[in-house]
């Protein structure tokens, strides 16, 4: 499916929920990660054919798959404006970490845009112990899947966690996200956005405090 | 010219099979698209992958010319089918009595 407007963003979510055959509140979760990653894909990207949305639900074993992409002009070129990166993968690690947006050089991002969204997305495939994937120029970030007994962790930095990241690959023009989700009514499923909220706001108080240990008034 | 290979499958954990031959560079304006003449299974982010690459090849005029054609295609939900018939547009591999197959992940 095409995207191209908030408009056909806000009538897409409209018209997903009963093809999601699940409850209210897991329905909400994969309504998030599709608003948070158009959204990117409206705001950021500058594609002119806006982005494109494909998913499957695997009924047999409750798994959504979330392919989602545009050909715009990349992470690298949407960041460089406030930040600085000396190559793709550092762009798209900048962009997994919570409180880094395109739109300010501040930490913790506007009030529009908090720099949240793809560490959200990212938290959200951790916490069902799934694959996440971003490739953008030429560097990807990948999780893998995790064991069972594995504790969940959130790192602010992405290279803390259990992932594989390689560059140098076939230039891309553009983003690409691909997740999946399974629908699981446990209780971690069901207390995911709080929990991961809260390890947003850690993270984001924490980089502010090392960035002001590093400033020295004289 | 510039070549663009179609892997039979592509997954999350495969997904390094979409660099398998392919450089994604359209510096001659043409590209050749081939891959396996019977079968495609893709996870959706191969099918966003191609709709994005597609969308680049219609931004830059890209000419494209296919070396085989799908016989049919695995279709599970909502849109899979609809993201496979506008990257078939876009890259014009597809033949009208292309048939729908439910058997994605079987």
């Amino acid at each position: 499916m095409k995207i191209q407007s908030g408009d056909q963003l806000a009538k897409f979510l409209r018209t997903v929920d009963p093809i999601l055959h699940t409850t209210q509140e897991n329905s909400r979760v994969i309504k998030h990660v599709f608003s948070e990653l158009i959204r990117n894909v409206l705001e950021h990207s500058r594609s002119a054919l806006g982005g494109n949305v494909c998913a499957t639900y695997n009924r047999k074993r409750r798994k959504f798959s979330i392919g989602i992409s545009d050909a715009g002009r990349g992470i690298f070129q949407a960041m460089i404006k406030h930040h600085k990166f000396g190559s793709h993968k550092e762009a798209v690690l900048a962009a997994l970490t919570p409180g880094i947006s395109g739109t300010t050089a501040r930490l913790g991002g506007t009030a529009e845009n908090a720099g949240a969204g793809l560490f959200f997305t990212k938290s959200i495939a951790q916490t069902t112990r799934n694959h996440f994937l971003i490739y953008s120029g030429n560097a990807y970030f990948k999780l893998p899947l995790t064991k069972p007994r594995t504790p969940i962790r959130f790192h602010a930095n992405p290279l803390e966690d259990h992932c594989s990241i390689r560059d140098g690959l076939p230039y891309f023009k553009g983003t690409l996200i691909g997740i999946d989700i399974y629908i699981q009514d446990t209780k971690a499923f069901n207390n995911l956005i709080e929990s991961i909220g809260s390890a947003y706001q850690l993270s984001v108080r924490q980089s502010r405090k090392d960035y002001y240990k590093r400033i020295r008034f004289i | 010219m510039s070549r663009l290979f179609i892997p039979n499958s592509i997954a999350l954990t495969n997904f390094d099979a979409v660099f398998k031959d392919n450089d994604f560079s359209i510096d001659d304006k043409t590209v050749e698209i081939s891959f396996h003449p019977k079968y495609v299974a893709m996870h959706p982010v191969g099918l966003a992958l191609y709709a994005a690459l597609s969308d680049r090849y219609r931004e830059e005029g890209v000419k494209t010319k296919c070396m085989s054609t799908i016989r049919s295609l695995p279709f599970r939900t909502f849109n899979e089918w609809d993201c496979l018939l506008h990257l078939a547009t876009a890259i014009r591999f597809i033949r009208k009595n292309t048939k729908k197959r439910d058997d994605l992940f079987r």
